[in-house]
Order: C-alpha cells, then sequence, then structure tokens
C-alpha cells in the first residue's frame, strides 16, 4: 500500500502516470481521426461542454441544461451522421496504428508523374477524371468505385483512361503513390453559373470540391483541355509547368522538408493540448475541495479454514468514512468500496479480526479517515451432528381441577447440526409454546421447535415439526 | 524346629482356604445386586413417605415442587444425586444417601415466580452415572 508515496507536489508517480497515459489516449484519438469532420465535431462538442461548465458555474440554469441537451444530441447525430468516416478510420487503420504506429503523412503523391500522364491523356484526347484527397477524406461523398491499389505510373493511368476500357467512365482516386479506387462516381454539383462547355466530369469535379478538400484535375475528351478544381477555385491549365506548380501548391509538396517540419510542429501542439488538456481535467477530479462521505459497507470474509463455518459475527457491515474531492466521492458507488478480512489465522471459538487499511479497496484519489468498528468479533466452529432430546414448553394455566400427569413427545429426541462450541452446552431442543388454557382432555399437539441460537439446523431432510402426546386426569 | 514350622504352614493354608471362598462369594453377590431406580416421579408434595398428585406439569402457585426416587436391591449404602436444571442451566444439585436394603429418597425445590418455564431433574448414581431424567414444567 505504501507505493503511494507523495512527490514533493504532492503528486503521487500514480498521478503522473494516469495523467499521461490519457493525455497519450487523447492524442492518439487525433491522430486516428484528424482530417475527417469526425475530429471538427468532437471539438465542437468539447467548446460546447466548456461553455456548459461555465454557465454551470456561473448559475446559468438554463443555458447549462440547454448546453447538456446539445451536447448530448450532437454526441448522438455524430455517431450516426459519421458512422461510415469513423467505421473508415477504424477499418483502414492495422492494429498498430491504434496504439503506437507514429502519425505519417500519406507518401507524397508523385506529382511528376500524374502532370507527365495527364498531358499525355490531353494530347491524345483521352477524357479522364483523377482526385487526390487531401485533410477530410472524400469516403462519405463518392460512391461505388472498383478497388485498384495499384503503383501510380504513366502507363497505368493512360491505361485506365484508354477508350473502350471497362473502367475509363468514372473518377480515379490516387492517394499517395497508389491509384486507390477506379471508376467512382462523384456527387454533381447544381451549379447553374459553369461554363456551357463543361461536361459531366466537370460538374462532377465540382461536385465533389464542393463537399470536400480534395483536388480534381479533369481532361477534356472533346478539347483536350487541363482543368483543376480545387474547393471553389477553377484552374485552366496551359502548361506543364503550370499544372505542377497548381499541384504541388496545392498537395503540400512545395517544400517536403517544410511540410515534415510543419507536420511535427502541428502534432507537437495538439500533443501539449492533449497534455494541458488532460491535466486540467484531472485537477478538476482529483484536486477539488476535500469532501467527507460514511458508507456502510458489508464485510467479505476470506481464506477461513474450509473445515470450519462462520456462525457468528458480531457485524456484517462496518462504516467506513472517507474523504476526496467532491467529484469522485460523488461518483463513489457501493461496489467499488470492499472490506475483506482475512480469516487465515483464526481458530475455533471467538476470533477478534482487526479492521487493518490493507482489508479495505477503495478507488482511486479516495482516502480513509476513519472505520467504525476498528475490530470485528467472528465465531468459527467446527460443524457437528449432535441427538438431543425434545422438551415441550408449556405456558399459562392448566385448569385447577386437572393434572397433567404424562407427556410424550414424538419424537423424543432430533438430530441437529451446529458448530461443536455451541453444541457442547445445548442439550435439549425446546418447542414453541403451548397453551395450557385450552386443554381440557387428553389430546396430541403438533409444533414447531425452537432452533437457538440460529446458527442450529435440523439434520437434512427433517422436517421441523414434533407431535407431543399428553395426558392430563381429574384430581 | 522344623515340626513347629510345619504346623503354622498347614495352619496358615487352612486359614487361607477357609477365608478365600467366602470373600469370593461376598463380591459376587454385589456385583449381581446392582442399585435399582424402580420409581422416579416428580410430585406436587410427599405424604407418607410417598409422592402426592405426581404430574408433569406444576403451577407456581404451589410453591414447591418435589423429586421423589425409589430404589429396591440397594446392596450397600451408597450416594445418588439430583440435579436440577432450568432450560439447559443447573440451578442445584442435591447428594442423598441410599441405604440397603430398599431406599426412598427425595428432594424439592421452592419455587419463584422466575422459575417458570421447562425443567428436568438427572439423576445419576455415586459415579455420576446417568439413571434417570424427570422433564417437567412450572407454569402460572
Amino acid at each position: 500500500m505504501d507505493l503511494l508515496i507523495p512527490s514533493p507536489a504532492g503528486l503521487r508517480w500514480q498521478d503522473i502516470v494516469d495523467i499521461l497515459l490519457n493525455s497519450y489516449i487523447l492524442f492518439r484519438l487525433y491522430v486516428l481521426f484528424r482530417g475527417t469532420n469526425v475530429i471538427r465535431m468532437i471539438m465542437a462538442i468539447a467548446m460546447l461542454w466548456m461553455i456548459e461548465r461555465l454557465a454551470v458555474n456561473m448559475g446559468l440554469i438554463v443555458t447549462s441544461w440547454a448546453m447538456q441537451g446539445i451536447i448530448a444530441a450532437a454526441a448522438l447525430i455524430v455517431i450516426i451522421v459519421f458512422r461510415n468516416e469513423i467505421a473508415a478510420v477504424l477499418q483502414t487503420r492495422d492494429f498498430k496504428s491504434f496504439f503506437w504506429g507514429f502519425p505519417q503523412r500519406q507518401v507524397q503523391t508523385p506529382v511528376d508523374i500524374i502532370v507527365e500522364s495527364v498531358y499525355e491523356l490531353a494530347r491524345r484526347k483521352l477524357g479522364a477524371l483523377i482526385v487526390l484527397p487531401l485533410k477530410k477524406g472524400i469516403e462519405t461523398v463518392v460512391q461505388s468505385g472498383i478497388p485498384w491499389q495499384g503503383k501510380l505510373s504513366r502507363e497505368m493511368l493512360l491505361s485506365i483512361f484508354w477508350h473502350g476500357t471497362p473502367v475509363h467512365d468514372g473518377a480515379t482516386i490516387v492517394q499517395g503513390d497508389r491509384i486507390v479506387e477506379v471508376a467512382t462516381i462523384l456527387p454533381l454539383s447544381k451549379r447553374n453559373d459553369l461554363p456551357s462547355y463543361f461536361g459531366t466530369r466537370h460538374r462532377a469535379a465540382v461536385g465533389l470540391t464542393e463537399q470536400s478538400d480534395a483536388v480534381v484535375i479533369v481532361v477534356s475528351e472533346e478539347r483536350g483541355h487541363v482543368t483543376v478544381f480545387k474547393d471553389e477555385s477553377i484552374i485552366n491549365i496551359n502548361d506543364n509547368i503550370e499544372l505542377d506548380w497548381v499541384l504541388r501548391k496545392h498537395t503540400g509538396d512545395t517544400s517536403a522538408s517544410h511540410g515534415l517540419k510543419r507536420h511535427t510542429v502541428e502534432l507537437g501542439i495538439v500533443a501539449m493540448i492533449c497534455l494541458a488538456s488532460i491535466t486540467g481535467i484531472w485537477f478538476s477530479f482529483a484536486r477539488g475541495l476535500e469532501t467527507l462521505m460514511t458508507l456502510e459497507v458489508p464485510v467479505e470474509f476470506m481464506n477461513r479454514d474450509p473445515k470450519m463455518e462462520i456462525f457468528a459475527a458480531s457485524a456484517s457491515s462496518v462504516r467506513l468514512q472517507l474523504s476526496g474531492s467532491g467529484t469522485l466521492i460523488k461518483s463513489i458507488r457501493p461496489d467499488h468500496v470492499k472490506v475483506k478480512l482475512n480469516l487465515a489465522n483464526a481458530v475455533a471459538g471467538i476470533n477478534q479480526v482487526p479492521i487493518a487499511r490493507d482489508s479495505i479497496t477503495l478507488p482511486p484519489g479516495i482516502q480513509l479517515k476513519k472505520v467504525d468498528p476498528q475490530a470485528l468479533e467472528v465465531t468459527l466452529d467446527l460443524p457437528v451432528e449432535k441427538t438431543l432430546p425434545v422438551q415441550a414448553t408449556w405456558t399459562g394455566k392448566l385448569a385447577d381441577g386437572l393434572i397433567m400427569e404424562n407427556v410424550r413427545m414424538v419424537p423424543d429426541s432430533i438430530k441437529v447440526v451446529g458448530g461443536s462450541l455451541t453444541l457442547k452446552d445445548i442439550q435439549t431442543i425446546y418447542t414453541e409454546k403451548i397453551p395450557l388454557e385450552s386443554i381440557a382432555t387428553s389430546g396430541t399437539a403438533s409444533l414447531s421447535l425452537v432452533l437457538q441460537p440460529s446458527s442450529l439446523k435440523l439434520e437434512d431432510g427433517l422436517r421441523n415439526r414434533v407431535d407431543v402426546v399428553y395426558k392430563v386426569k381429574r384430581r | 524346629m522344623k515340626d513347629t514350622i510345619q504346623k503354622l504352614g498347614l495352619i496358615l493354608l487352612i486359614v487361607v482356604v477357609m477365608t478365600q471362598p467366602e470373600a469370593g462369594w461376598g463380591q459376587d453377590a454385589k456385583a449381581s445386586a446392582k442399585l435399582t431406580l424402580v420409581r422416579a416421579v416428580m410430585c406436587e408434595t410427599i405424604q407418607e413417605y410417598a409422592p402426592a398428585n405426581p404430574a408433569v406439569i406444576f403451577s407456581i402457585k404451589l410453591g414447591r415442587v418435589s423429586c421423589f426416587t425409589e430404589f429396591d436391591q440397594v446392596p450397600e449404602k451408597t450416594y445418588i444425586h439430583h440435579k436440577w436444571y432450568h432450560y439447559d442451566h443447573l440451578i442445584t444439585e442435591k447428594q442423598l444417601t441410599i441405604n440397603p436394603p430398599r431406599w426412598s429418597s427425595f428432594t424439592s425445590m421452592q419455587l419463584r415466580d422466575a422459575d417458570k418455564g421447562p425443567w428436568r431433574v438427572e439423576v445419576t448414581d455415586e459415579n455420576d452415572k446417568h439413571m434417570h431424567t424427570l422433564r417437567f414444567s412450572i407454569t402460572d
């Protein structure tokens, strides 16, 4: 138990591990979902939560209630609306990337190959639609492509868009240095202000850029013109150099070392934010105002000699006075706290078992102030069988003119099971009380037995009833 | 001298032969005549050396209750005990002398209000060997 050594700053090493571990979990969640709409929604929910806490602290009752409702609804909406995006993130990541794989930006797209291929397609007037997804991802926007997973090359791109191939219709999606999907259907834009010479490919390119941050390259089949679409920009490309410059600008490939540096700085900032957030949350949970609480906890006995049984205990529960921050104290449930007494050294008879600190299991961050009682008296005994005579217990007054001259019990003795020490002092089993007032003649009565102490039991299968046959006569 | 020793030896032998069977017969007689309890009852009182109104339930208003025991074939003077128990608590133990050839004896208990409830009297011999148990109740 004395692993809980407080550091000079008042923090235990467990607290530091607690903060670091949870910061890392938060950081990993960011890494997994970065670039998706889910992370933006989660950040929005976090902002709402902060507003809700602020409203609570300021005593804004309706605002805090409203925020609570909005947060609950927003959490549900995120799961429902972004279920495909969440599933895509979870399915595409391997096991290692969940816990350790350091986040790498996608392999840099070989812009040279794309530029070269696009101009070859334009020269041959082969219509083409090429999509380069960036941060946001396009899984929720595009439909029913054919998985390809081929290494990007000029020849492959030409083959895909060659007239008459089964996959030349639709868009080809390029991620890093791979063609991941072909013949993909993109959403069409409903804009009315597009140039009249724009065909379905151009409209699809605009439709996709309206809903994502992807870069889309369109090669016109009729005119052999190249157009690049990004967000709301429509860039007509005149030559290779311009296409190369535009692609590098939008895919972040203007300088590889600069991109890596920016990427590292971004992750570093996120890591610091995660650490600061978790530290704040930890302190608000664990270092709040000290609150006291008294809890009645049932006692569990363990390691008793299997031959012996517990026949009595001075108490079956103990009262624990606990302290901790208000948040932690409020979150305690009875099953979080356990009192387990070790009876390994107990002997037959009465044992004084102290309730030591190491017998009590408490949730992290909760301190024990007081235990009542500090010891329990536990009676252990070896169960034995004993045959005891049965005697009737009479009460009231027999009529003056009568004498009860004989009483016979059927059966006259009975086998009971109980602790050897208890049974040592018991010589008779008595019946329940029989009122004498109602007796005028000889007769028989059926009675139940009084087993005292309650730890006494009848032998298995025995009925707790005996008959008393009595004989009365007149004086 | 030798004659004298022979005569003394003969006299000693006669004495041993004459006395030995008698002692053996005495032991056999004692063993066969065992102390026998022929009657044990609880009663309201003792009248003319006999129990009056034997019963198993007695009113507290009687003020007294007695345990009467009668022995036949008492081979020798001996002792018995009457042990009075209220519930399973020993209240009193009384030693009684029993004389041959027959003997009756009794013990009594003065009743108080707190004595209501089931009682028993255990009769034991001088070696504390159980002979009989009488069960009775004191009521209103």
